[in-house]
């Protein structure tokens, strides 16, 4: 248990930082204000990454235990937010940008789980 | 490489430094916590875990925004350690579009239907409960 948290904590290091770099450098390069497209960006990223790492492990045993708990428990965990995606509608929502509350919310579902099931479908091809 | 240019890059490194010391934290956080639940509930099908990890994020990124908006003594980089870092690794969304797809293509369409309107409407609702009881305490003990 007490090594498997150390994996998830290297995993969370990397994740977090890399979540800071993306999401700010989207963002900038995106030039609004308004719209968090830098969150949407990481979580996107992280939603193909998880759907494919999820089907190497469903159809080979390359990952052991260990390394599924450091790349999809610590580094992709970290990588994507749920808390920064509620707040920042919950903004939006606030601010009486409804129409595009809705549309954040539901660009991150709809296009993140097609990601997550093209990663997955494209590692059970390849494995 | 300018002087100039060095500044920024340190300044860019701490700044990573103290999101991933944060991360590290939220990270094993949410394990123990998802861990915890899932002991707990004993459940196999529904995503407990994934779903107390982000509604407790939710709730607490609501509470450091009611501080930050209330008083102006919480830098930015207690906001880097604890929004970006630790509360940013605290909650998942790959999780929760990985456990949303698992009960799709296992014919729990409805569950997966009722996991994501879950997540989104008291995920939403408790962001705001964060933000409300943090200004109405600052208003009643007026500090």
């Amino acid at each position: 248990m007490l090594q498997q948290c150390l994996f998830v904590g290297i995993g969370g290091f990397f994740g977090a930082i890399s979540r800071y770099l993306i999401s700010t450098k989207v963002q900038v390069i995106s030039k609004s204000t308004v719209f968090p497209y830098g969150t949407l960006a990481v979580n996107f990223l992280g939603c193909l990454i998880i759907g494919f790492l999820s089907g190497i492990v469903l159809s080979s045993n390359w990952l052991s235990l260990s390394m599924q708990n450091l790349l999809i428990t610590g580094f992709l965990g970290a990588l994507t937010t749920f808390s920064t995606f509620g707040f920042e509608t919950y903004t939006l929502i606030r601010n009486r940008a409804v129409k595009l509350a809705v549309v954040n919310i539901f660009l991150q579902l709809v296009v993140g789980i097609s990601l997550l099931y093209f990663g997955f479908y494209v590692a059970c091809i390849l494995f | 490489m300018k002087k100039r240019d060095i500044v920024k890059l340190k300044l860019l490194l701490f700044q990573s430094l103290i999101v991933g010391i944060g991360g590290i934290l939220g990270a094993i956080s949410r394990y123990l916590l998802e861990w915890l639940v899932k002991m707990i509930t004993g459940a196999v099908l529904f995503p407990f875990g994934t779903l107390t990890v982000n509604m407790l994020g939710c709730l607490l990124i609501g509470m450091m925004f009611a501080l930050i908006d209330g008083y102006s003594s919480v830098g930015p980089r207690v906001r880097l350690f604890f929004i970006t870092g630790y509360l940013g690794a605290l909650t998942t969304f790959s999780s929760f579009g990985l456990d949303t797809f698992k009960l799709m293509i296992s014919d729990h369409f409805t569950v997966a239907v009722f996991n994501i309107l879950i997540q989104i409407v008291v995920g939403l609702f408790a962001v705001w409960l964060g933000y409300v009881v943090i200004r109405l305490i600052g208003r009643i003990i007026r500090v």
